[in-house]
């Protein structure tokens, strides 16, 4: 169990948000229709986490030719419906969030932008629970993930020592800046979008802790 | 068996996905293979599978290995990666392409002028003492900026700052501390990372990493 923290830090996208799967299974059905067959554990396999021009470099390498040009266009408006519709939580990540004392501070450190992260939570019904704690790697530091310092900016405006924060995160990147910031990390594997051996890729990048659900951060953190 | 093409390409694959996941050009970080205490033939396997870049701690044990092997691959680039001992700094200087251990302002003016007496000028990385710790190399994280300045304005080129994390603590946050250090002071190449955290160094922003086991035993 950790000791008494005292503020927790969330990565948004795969840990409160489904998006990690939703993401990949329009890559594969968008990739499928243009004449390239792709399974969700294709797309999950090859593309989580990868942005802008690393992502179009691989999925050149997955097709092997160029990007089809209506491909991007079509990821643009996916992006644009998702926001206007939402998407599912990740499970059991509302009632999490909710059963917090309010006492405790907490945030969401994400690499998305904070119009996304305060979209959806809006959707989740979570639009007031981090107040105005929400940090976007894009928004609030010059270096994004795996640079540690967006956690490390969170933690300041929460008031709260790093060393005191624990951080809940899903993927590599995001991983190896939250232990990189010296802050408590549990590795987030309850995801629909974690592959088998995502516990132990995250435990080899000094996760501390790892949940397969949010009942088992819950345990972690002592709230019962 | 697992050959040296076979694991040179695992930690080759290994660097490239982490420079990827965080962003970075896999072209921007270098391969030192750590080949102290490596006999002739186990690096000749290296260099057959086309590794290029070589460090070694002990400049005398590195002189009896060497020389033999440069003058058939002339194209090596030879890290010094162990702490100089001031009475070895001429050898350093004549051995060495890179030194990654530059901690003291009495040793880098004892290389400057033994480079300038040999007319060789070999890189340097100012060695970082990250973890505060008494027994290990390296120059106090408040006085970077000095060695850092002398450094620029010596016939020795700075390619940037070099750390060993402390044994048994996580290494990630001192590899962030170095890269934020490197950040304040103007300085581009980070030499961190080694066969157990190689990936986390460079999501961290290695520009160098030592691996030595990973390599020669797989």
């Amino acid at each position: 169990m950790i000791d008494r923290p005292q503020a927790i830090i969330f990565d948004f996208d795969g840990v409160l948000l489904e998006s990690e799967y939703e993401g990949n299974r329009l890559i594969a059905e968008a990739l499928s229709d243009s004449g390239h067959p792709t399974t969700i554990d294709d797309a999950l396999a090859h593309f989580v986490g990868l942005n802008g021009k690393d992502f179009a470099a691989a999925v050149e390498k997955w097709i092997g030719t160029v990007v089809p040009v209506n491909f991007q266009q079509r990821m643009t408006q996916e992006r644009q419906r998702v926001l206007r519709e939402g998407l599912a939580e990740v499970a059991g990540a509302v009632d999490f969030v909710r059963s917090l004392p309010s006492s405790l501070p907490k945030a969401v450190a994400s690499s998305s932008s904070v119009q996304w992260i305060r979209t959806h939570l809006g959707h989740l019904g979570l639009a007031d629970a981090f107040g105005d704690h929400i940090y976007s790697g894009r928004d609030h530091v010059e270096r994004g993930k795996p640079a540690p310092d967006l956690y490390l900016h969170a933690a300041r405006q929460l008031g709260v020592p790093i060393e005191r924060s624990v951080i809940i995160e899903d993927s590599p990147v995001g991983v190896t800046g939250a232990v990189a910031s010296g802050a408590t990390v549990i590795g987030f594997v309850g995801g629909s979008h974690c592959l088998d051996g995502q516990a132990d890729r995250l435990r080899a990048l000094g996760v501390h802790h790892i949940a397969d659900g949010f009942d088992e951060v819950r345990r972690l953190l002592g709230l019962g | 068996m697992i050959g040296a093409v076979d694991r040179l390409n695992s930690i080759r694959d290994g660097i490239a996905s982490a420079a990827r996941l965080a962003g970075r050009d896999p072209a921007d970080v270098g391969l030192i293979a750590v080949s102290k205490g490596r006999s002739a033939a186990e690096i000749a396997e290296l260099l057959e599978a086309g590794q290029r870049d070589f460090g070694e701690s002990r400049v005398q044990e590195a002189e009896t290995k060497w020389p033999d092997l440069l003058a058939r691959h002339s194209e090596v680039r030879l890290h010094g990666i162990g702490r100089v001992q001031t009475n070895k700094a001429a050898d350093a200087i004549r051995l060495f392409d890179v030194i990654h251990s530059v901690d003291r302002p009495s040793l880098l003016d004892t290389l400057v002028k033994q480079a300038e007496r040999e007319q060789r000028f070999p890189a340097i990385y100012v060695q970082v003492n990250i973890g505060h710790e008494e027994q290990k190399g390296g120059c106090p994280i408040g006085q970077v900026g000095e060695l850092v300045k002398a450094a620029r304005a010596s016939s020795l080129p700075l390619e940037g700052l070099m750390a060993i994390p402390p044994l048994g603590l996580e290494p990630a946050p001192f590899f962030a501390l170095l890269a934020t250090i490197a950040r304040r002071h103007d300085v581009v190449g980070l030499s961190m990372g080694m066969s157990s955290d190689y990936k986390a160094a460079v999501m961290l922003g290695a520009t160098a990493v030592r691996v030595g086991t990973a390599l020669f035993e797989g």
